[in-house]
Protein backbone atom coordinates (compact mmCIF):
# COMPACT_ATOMS: atom_id res chain seq x y z
CA UNK A 1 0.00 0.00 0.00
CA UNK A 2 1.23 3.43 -0.82
CA UNK A 3 0.82 6.66 1.07
CA UNK A 4 -1.72 9.33 0.28
CA UNK A 5 -1.48 12.76 1.84
CA UNK A 6 -4.07 15.52 1.95
CA UNK A 7 -2.92 18.89 3.23
CA UNK A 8 -5.19 21.61 4.57
CA UNK A 9 -3.95 25.05 5.53
CA UNK A 10 -5.87 27.48 7.75
CA UNK A 11 -6.46 30.89 6.15
CA UNK A 12 -4.12 32.63 8.58
CA UNK A 13 -1.35 30.10 7.92
CA UNK A 14 -1.25 29.09 11.59
CA UNK A 15 -2.44 25.51 11.28
CA UNK A 16 -1.35 22.95 8.70
CA UNK A 17 -3.20 19.65 8.78
CA UNK A 18 -1.86 16.61 6.98
CA UNK A 19 -4.08 13.54 6.66
CA UNK A 20 -1.78 10.56 6.18
CA UNK A 21 -3.39 7.42 4.83
CA UNK A 22 -1.52 4.22 4.04
CA UNK A 23 2.03 3.34 4.99
CA UNK A 24 5.19 5.34 5.64
CA UNK A 25 8.42 3.54 4.84
CA UNK A 26 11.69 4.85 3.40
CA UNK A 27 10.15 5.18 -0.04
CA UNK A 28 6.96 7.01 0.95
CA UNK A 29 8.63 9.06 3.73
CA UNK A 30 10.13 11.12 0.88
CA UNK A 31 6.60 12.16 -0.17
CA UNK A 32 5.73 12.96 3.45
CA UNK A 33 8.79 15.18 3.77
CA UNK A 34 8.12 16.91 0.44
CA UNK A 35 4.51 17.59 1.37
CA UNK A 36 5.59 18.97 4.73
CA UNK A 37 8.15 21.28 3.13
CA UNK A 38 5.47 22.50 0.72
CA UNK A 39 3.15 23.19 3.67
CA UNK A 40 5.90 25.18 5.40
CA UNK A 41 6.39 27.32 2.28
CA UNK A 42 2.63 27.81 1.88
CA UNK A 43 2.17 28.86 5.53
CA UNK A 44 4.95 31.42 5.27
CA UNK A 45 3.01 33.21 2.55
CA UNK A 46 0.01 33.52 4.90
CA UNK A 47 1.53 34.05 8.32
CA UNK A 48 3.39 32.03 10.91
CA UNK A 49 2.80 28.32 11.31
CA UNK A 50 2.04 27.46 14.94
CA UNK A 51 0.46 24.02 14.72
CA UNK A 52 1.27 21.04 12.59
CA UNK A 53 -1.58 18.56 12.87
CA UNK A 54 -0.85 15.06 11.63
CA UNK A 55 -3.96 12.94 11.30
CA UNK A 56 -2.74 9.35 11.55
CA UNK A 57 -6.12 7.66 11.82
CA UNK A 58 -5.70 6.06 8.40
CA UNK A 59 -2.00 5.28 8.78
CA UNK A 60 -1.31 1.58 9.07
CA UNK A 61 2.47 1.47 9.19
CA UNK A 62 5.31 3.81 10.01
CA UNK A 63 9.01 2.97 10.07
CA UNK A 64 11.82 5.08 11.51
CA UNK A 65 11.89 6.94 8.17
CA UNK A 66 8.55 8.50 9.19
CA UNK A 67 9.81 9.26 12.68
CA UNK A 68 12.76 11.06 11.13
CA UNK A 69 10.34 13.36 9.25
CA UNK A 70 8.80 14.26 12.63
CA UNK A 71 12.30 15.11 13.87
CA UNK A 72 12.98 17.06 10.68
CA UNK A 73 9.77 19.11 11.23
CA UNK A 74 10.77 19.94 14.76
CA UNK A 75 14.35 20.80 13.90
CA UNK A 76 13.24 23.00 10.98
CA UNK A 77 10.69 24.85 13.11
CA UNK A 78 11.60 24.44 16.79
CA UNK A 79 8.61 26.52 18.01
CA UNK A 80 6.09 24.45 16.12
CA UNK A 81 3.49 22.51 18.12
CA UNK A 82 3.11 19.05 16.59
CA UNK A 83 -0.27 17.46 17.26
CA UNK A 84 -0.90 13.84 16.33
CA UNK A 85 -4.47 12.64 15.88
CA UNK A 86 -5.54 9.05 16.55
CA UNK A 87 -2.40 7.03 15.89
CA UNK A 88 -2.93 3.28 15.77
CA UNK A 89 -1.60 1.33 18.74
CA UNK A 90 1.60 0.08 17.07
CA UNK A 91 2.47 3.57 15.84
CA UNK A 92 1.73 5.06 19.26
CA UNK A 93 4.01 2.39 20.72
CA UNK A 94 6.86 3.44 18.40
CA UNK A 95 6.33 7.11 19.33
CA UNK A 96 6.49 6.17 23.01
CA UNK A 97 9.47 3.82 22.79
CA UNK A 98 11.55 6.29 20.82
CA UNK A 99 10.68 9.15 23.16
CA UNK A 100 9.04 11.22 20.43
CA UNK A 101 6.03 11.50 22.70
CA UNK A 102 7.92 14.14 24.66
CA UNK A 103 7.83 16.42 21.66
CA UNK A 104 4.39 15.78 20.18
CA UNK A 105 0.92 15.98 21.64
CA UNK A 106 -1.58 13.20 21.04
CA UNK A 107 -5.03 14.68 20.52
CA UNK A 108 -8.37 13.20 19.56
CA UNK A 109 -9.61 16.11 17.47
CA UNK A 110 -8.05 18.69 15.18
CA UNK A 111 -7.87 22.00 17.11
CA UNK A 112 -8.93 23.68 13.85
CA UNK A 113 -12.16 21.74 13.43
CA UNK B 1 10.78 -23.84 4.90
CA UNK B 2 9.31 -21.11 2.72
CA UNK B 3 11.47 -18.92 0.52
CA UNK B 4 10.76 -15.81 -1.51
CA UNK B 5 13.08 -13.44 -3.34
CA UNK B 6 12.58 -9.71 -3.90
CA UNK B 7 14.70 -7.22 -5.79
CA UNK B 8 16.95 -5.10 -3.61
CA UNK B 9 15.14 -1.81 -4.24
CA UNK B 10 12.88 0.37 -2.07
CA UNK B 11 9.89 -0.69 -4.22
CA UNK B 12 10.18 -4.07 -2.53
CA UNK B 13 9.55 -2.76 0.98
CA UNK B 14 5.77 -2.87 0.77
CA UNK B 15 5.61 -6.35 -0.88
CA UNK B 16 8.07 -7.65 1.75
CA UNK B 17 5.85 -6.37 4.56
CA UNK B 18 2.79 -7.94 2.92
CA UNK B 19 4.64 -11.24 2.59
CA UNK B 20 5.72 -11.23 6.23
CA UNK B 21 2.22 -10.30 7.32
CA UNK B 22 0.92 -13.47 5.68
CA UNK B 23 3.78 -15.57 7.14
CA UNK B 24 3.03 -14.19 10.62
CA UNK B 25 -0.70 -14.73 10.10
CA UNK B 26 -0.14 -18.37 9.14
CA UNK B 27 2.07 -18.84 12.20
CA UNK B 28 -0.73 -17.46 14.38
CA UNK B 29 1.22 -14.62 15.96
CA UNK B 30 -0.58 -11.64 17.47
CA UNK B 31 -1.31 -8.52 15.43
CA UNK B 32 1.26 -6.62 17.48
CA UNK B 33 4.01 -9.23 16.98
CA UNK B 34 3.20 -9.34 13.26
CA UNK B 35 3.56 -5.56 13.05
CA UNK B 36 6.86 -5.71 14.94
CA UNK B 37 8.18 -8.37 12.57
CA UNK B 38 7.22 -6.28 9.54
CA UNK B 39 8.75 -3.18 11.12
CA UNK B 40 12.01 -4.95 12.02
CA UNK B 41 12.34 -6.44 8.52
CA UNK B 42 11.50 -3.09 6.92
CA UNK B 43 14.22 -1.32 8.91
CA UNK B 44 16.85 -3.99 8.15
CA UNK B 45 15.99 -4.26 4.45
CA UNK B 46 15.96 -0.47 4.09
CA UNK B 47 19.51 -0.32 5.48
CA UNK B 48 20.63 -3.08 3.15
CA UNK B 49 19.10 -1.40 0.09
CA UNK B 50 20.22 2.17 0.82
CA UNK B 51 23.70 1.51 2.20
CA UNK B 52 24.61 -2.05 1.30
CA UNK B 53 23.47 -1.90 -2.32
CA UNK B 54 22.73 1.65 -3.60
CA UNK B 55 25.45 3.61 -1.84
CA UNK B 56 28.02 0.93 -2.75
CA UNK B 57 26.90 0.96 -6.39
CA UNK B 58 25.75 -2.64 -6.15
CA UNK B 59 22.61 -4.43 -7.24
CA UNK B 60 21.21 -7.56 -5.71
CA UNK B 61 18.30 -9.41 -4.20
CA UNK B 62 16.71 -9.82 -0.83
CA UNK B 63 15.75 -13.42 -0.08
CA UNK B 64 13.51 -14.28 2.83
CA UNK B 65 13.47 -17.73 4.41
CA UNK B 66 10.91 -18.55 7.03
CA UNK B 67 10.12 -21.59 9.11
CA UNK B 68 8.62 -22.60 12.39
CA UNK B 69 11.19 -24.36 14.57
CA UNK B 70 9.60 -25.77 17.71
CA UNK B 71 7.83 -22.77 19.25
CA UNK B 72 9.59 -20.11 17.25
CA UNK B 73 8.90 -18.32 13.99
CA UNK B 74 12.35 -17.89 12.44
CA UNK B 75 12.70 -15.46 9.54
CA UNK B 76 16.08 -15.08 7.87
CA UNK B 77 16.81 -12.28 5.45
CA UNK B 78 19.69 -12.91 3.06
CA UNK B 79 21.42 -10.34 0.87
CA UNK B 80 24.66 -10.03 -1.08
CA UNK B 81 25.26 -6.39 -0.16
CA UNK B 82 28.30 -4.94 1.60
CA UNK B 83 28.84 -6.83 4.90
CA UNK B 84 27.05 -4.96 7.64
CA UNK B 85 26.30 -6.03 11.17
CA UNK B 86 23.31 -3.98 12.38
CA UNK B 87 24.42 -4.68 15.96
CA UNK B 88 27.71 -2.88 15.34
CA UNK B 89 25.91 0.43 15.03
CA UNK B 90 25.60 2.40 18.21
CA UNK B 91 22.10 2.38 19.64
CA UNK B 92 20.58 5.60 20.90
CA UNK B 93 21.00 5.75 24.66
CA UNK B 94 18.11 6.27 27.07
CA UNK B 95 19.38 9.79 27.41
CA UNK B 96 19.23 10.33 23.62
CA UNK B 97 15.66 9.02 23.51
CA UNK B 98 14.52 11.42 26.21
CA UNK B 99 16.02 14.45 24.49
CA UNK B 100 13.66 16.92 22.84
CA UNK B 101 13.44 16.41 19.08
CA UNK B 102 15.43 19.49 18.20
CA UNK B 103 18.49 18.25 20.11
CA UNK B 104 18.51 14.72 18.76
CA UNK B 105 20.88 12.85 16.54
CA UNK B 106 18.77 11.72 13.60
CA UNK B 107 20.08 8.14 13.19
CA UNK B 108 19.92 4.95 15.20
CA UNK B 109 16.15 4.79 15.62
CA UNK B 110 15.80 2.00 13.06
CA UNK B 111 17.95 -0.59 14.81
CA UNK B 112 16.32 0.38 18.10
CA UNK B 113 12.92 -0.51 16.63
CA UNK B 114 14.32 -3.79 15.23
CA UNK B 115 15.56 -5.02 18.59
CA UNK B 116 12.61 -3.64 20.51
CA UNK B 117 10.06 -5.72 18.62
CA UNK B 118 11.74 -9.13 18.39
CA UNK B 119 12.35 -11.94 20.84
CA UNK B 120 15.76 -12.69 19.30
CA UNK B 121 17.93 -11.16 16.61
CA UNK B 122 21.10 -12.62 15.08
CA UNK B 123 23.47 -11.46 12.38
CA UNK B 124 25.96 -13.54 10.43
CA UNK B 125 28.14 -12.93 7.36
CA UNK B 126 28.81 -16.20 5.56
CA UNK B 127 29.92 -17.21 2.05
CA UNK B 128 29.58 -13.65 0.76
CA UNK B 129 26.08 -13.09 2.16
CA UNK B 130 24.61 -11.15 5.07
CA UNK B 131 22.09 -13.15 7.10
CA UNK B 132 19.80 -11.28 9.47
CA UNK B 133 17.71 -13.67 11.55
CA UNK B 134 14.54 -12.48 13.27
CA UNK B 135 12.86 -14.67 15.85
CA UNK B 136 9.41 -14.45 17.41
CA UNK B 137 8.38 -16.82 20.19
CA UNK B 138 5.02 -18.37 19.48
CA UNK B 139 4.06 -19.15 23.05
Amino acid sequence: MALSITTKMSQDGKVATLDLVGEIDSLTAREFKKELEAAFVESEKLGTLKYLVLNLEGLEFMSSAGLRVFIFANQTKPDLNIHVIKPQEAILDALEKTGLMHSVKIVSENPES
Amino acid sequence: MQTKTFSGTLDSLSPIRQYLKSIAGNAGVSKKASYNLQLAADELVTNTILYGYEEAGLQGDITIFSEIIEDQLVVTIQDSAVPFDPLSKEMPSKEDLSKPLNERPIGGLGIFLVLNGLDEFRYEFKDGFNFNTLVLYLT
